[in-house]
């Protein structure tokens, strides 16, 4: 017993350690690497036709904003080279007289109307959307966006390299300074996206389409049939099937767009174990693929691998935490190991606590925004109830995925063997 | 068992002292927070040749610019008043030349400097311009030159066969003879034309006339 919590708690400061130095190479090379980006100088000179998908479920506050964003964007709108596609998906507010209104005003805007469906969920409403999208490349915007006007030009320049599959642009929040909860989402997304996603899109590793303020080409898309509608974090299965598939996801950080975060502490919670199960199950679906495929090389392999396990990290932390006070409570001091045990934790405490605040501090310092550093140590409170969230959300995904999906998957399996030439579902 | 006790005051003191920053900044904020976007906020081709005429102007009005003596001055600039200038620019630093006057640089050239002429310029045969030139007046390269990047306020002609890894602009008429590269944005506020067959990346004018043969 006592073996075997010593070798649990060496692989969990070893991934724990790995997931360190990620950080500190992601921060060393948008600090000091030169950011050349050979795609952005395409911005405005490559103009293929793109559709615009908005998904709007009870967004009368909203809708009518990004429609104005949308109408107002700077993008040629003759020949039909550019159309928006606003989805109004079951709502029982008034978004559906506004989408209505706007698609008779304009003729680039098409109302799409979605009323008792039986599937409820954004991949569904966005499938419902890429049906109506026939042009080359296809851009999603939630309804509480408000894109500036050359975000969708920025969008579709990196589209000019046949290889790239989607696209993601940079996502700031526009109620930061509202709650202290939006201060710090803010903080994080800063970090995020300057730092983390533009490291990764620079390293050649594995920029993640975020759901939106990006898109896809639409062949890729008509490819994998759509999004999968079941799926609670659709953006990133589609991300790690664009790169098992040989392709590639490009970051943007030149084509931000303002967004609204959650403001109260209990929705981000519900919101972060929606995206944890999400997350864990695509981990779940696509490590062993990313592992093995033939497309990766070894680093992107690497990167893939670790970004899948983000949200299985709050997992790993509380078993550490758990397995630590056991092994201090219950296993015999070995004074032997004391100062080895002494050195890693000082050397952790210096080093490792401090990668993910040297990230958004860094990225802080980028956006010229020193000050917002002074908010730096109330993200800690955060984290620890993302682990506590990130806990519960691994333990949902696991059950799930080994119930439900693995029902599903027999069911599947049976349908297949009675009728092999028949699609499943 | 006092000892424990201050141990665990002297902690938690220093624990809250931490987010005592945090605390400051949330009662009394001072971070400009979000990140601006300017939603009117357009790309403009000829941005590269914007940015450029703006450091051209903020560098003439910038003091320490240093003559140079006709006898340190390079030969094509005898008798000419020039001043020179350094200049950090992609975190390396470049001497730029402030030419008063018209300038003429002989065939075969070659100019390590950033260029500033106030007057007009004209170059010979296969001259070499490694940094950006910035001329006031009308603009002649000659044929074969290879250039960084070209702005001018007067009419500005590239000779055949010259290769500009960067943006060539103009607030008059641009004239690109044939078998030129142009690796950036051509622009111009009146009439680009281009003679036989050129690589150029992207033009950018009200007006472009292209020239299937070349005239001469």
């Amino acid at each position: 017993m006592s073996l075997l919590v010593d070798i649990a708690i060496l692989v969990i400061v070893a991934i724990i350690f790995a997931y360190t130095l990620r950080h500190y190479r992601f921060y060393w090379d948008r600090a000091f690497a030169k950011q050349e980006d050979g795609s952005e100088s395409f911005a405005g000179a490559y103009l293929p036709s793109v559709s615009i998908v908005c998904p709007m479920k009870n967004e009368e506050r909203v809708a009518s904003r990004l429609l104005d964003c949308l109408v107002r964007m700077d993008y040629p709108k003759d020949n039909g080279r550019y159309e928006v596609i606003a989805i109004d998906d079951n709502s029982t507010d008034s978004t559906s007289e506004i989408v209505d209104r706007y698609a008779t005003q304009y003729t680039f805007i098409k109302a799409v109307h979605r009323s008792n469906s039986k599937i409820l969920s954004k991949p569904a409403a966005l499938n419902a959307g890429l049906t109506f999208a026939h042009k080359e490349i296809v851009l999603f915007f939630d309804a509480d966006y408000m894109p500036p006007r050359d975000c969708v030009k920025r969008l579709v320049a990196p589209f000019a390299d046949p290889l790239v599959a989607g696209v993601m642009g940079r996502v700031v929040p526009v109620n930061a300074p509202d709650t202290i909860l939006t201060r710090i989402l803010d903080l994080e997304r800063t970090g995020g996206y300057q730092v983390d996603q533009q490291a990764r899109h620079r390293l050649g590793l594995i920029p993640q389409f975020g759901g939106t303020v990006g898109g896809f080409r639409r062949t890729f898309l008509a490819s994998q049939n759509g999004f999968d509608a079941y799926h609670l974090a659709e953006d990133t299965d589609m991300t790690y099937k664009a790169y098992l598939s040989g392709r590639k996801i490009c970051y943007v950080n030149t084509a931000e767009c303002y967004e609204e975060v959650v403001s109260q502490p209990r929705p981000r919670g519900v919101q972060v174990r929606r995206w944890g199960i999400g997350h864990n199950l695509c981990m779940f679906d696509h490590a062993f693929k990313t592992i093995g495929s033939r497309f990766l090389p070894f680093w992107r392999k690497f990167d893939g691998t670790m970004l899948l396990g983000v949200y299985f990290m709050p997992f790993i932390q509380m078993a550490g935490w758990i397995l630590g006070i056991y092994s201090y409570l219950f296993q015999p001091p070995f004074y032997r190991d004391l100062l080895i045990a002494l050195f890693l934790t000082l050397s952790y405490n210096v080093v490792g606590n401090l990668a993910l605040f040297t990230e958004v501090g860094a990225s802080c310092c980028m956006d010229r925004r020193n000050r917002s550093i002074w908010l730096l140590p109330l993200m800690l409170p955060i984290t620890l109830y993302y682990v506590l969230i990130g806990t519960r959300a691994f333990i949902d995904s696991l059950i799930l995925h080994l119930t439900v999906r693995k029902r599903e998957r027999r069911k599947a399996e049976e349908a297949h063997e009675k009728h092999p030439g028949g699609e499943t579902k | 068992m006092i000892e424990y006790l201050i141990l665990l005051e002297v902690f938690l003191f220093m624990f809250l002292l931490a987010f005592m920053p945090g605390y400051f900044e949330h009662r009394k904020p001072k971070d400009p927070g979000p990140l601006h976007i300017d939603p009117e906020r357009l790309i403009d081709p000829r941005l590269d040749a914007i940015r450029l005429r703006a450091t051209v102007e903020r560098l003439k009005k910038e003091e320490g610019w240093v003559p140079v003596p006709s006898t340190e001055a390079p030969k094509w600039l005898e008798g000419k008043t020039v001043h020179e200038k350094a200049l950090n620019e992609n975190k390396a630093q470049i001497k730029v030349f402030r030419v008063e006057g018209d300038a003429a640089v002989p065939a075969g050239t070659e100019i390590g400097s950033a260029l500033i002429v106030l007057g007009d310029l004209t170059s010979g045969e296969e001259c070499t311009f490694s940094q950006w030139i910035s001329v006031e007046g009308k603009c002649q390269i000659g044929r074969a030159n290879k250039l960084t990047a070209a702005s001018s306020v007067g009419d500005l002609t590239i000779g055949a066969a010259s290769h500009v890894s960067g943006f060539v602009d103009s607030k008059s008429n641009l004239q690109i003879r044939e078998g030129c590269f142009v690796g950036g944005n051509v622009g111009s506020d009146q009439k680009i034309s281009v003679e036989g067959t050129c690589d150029i990346r992207a033009l950018s004018s009200r007006t472009i006339n292209v020239i299937s043969q070349s005239r001469s």
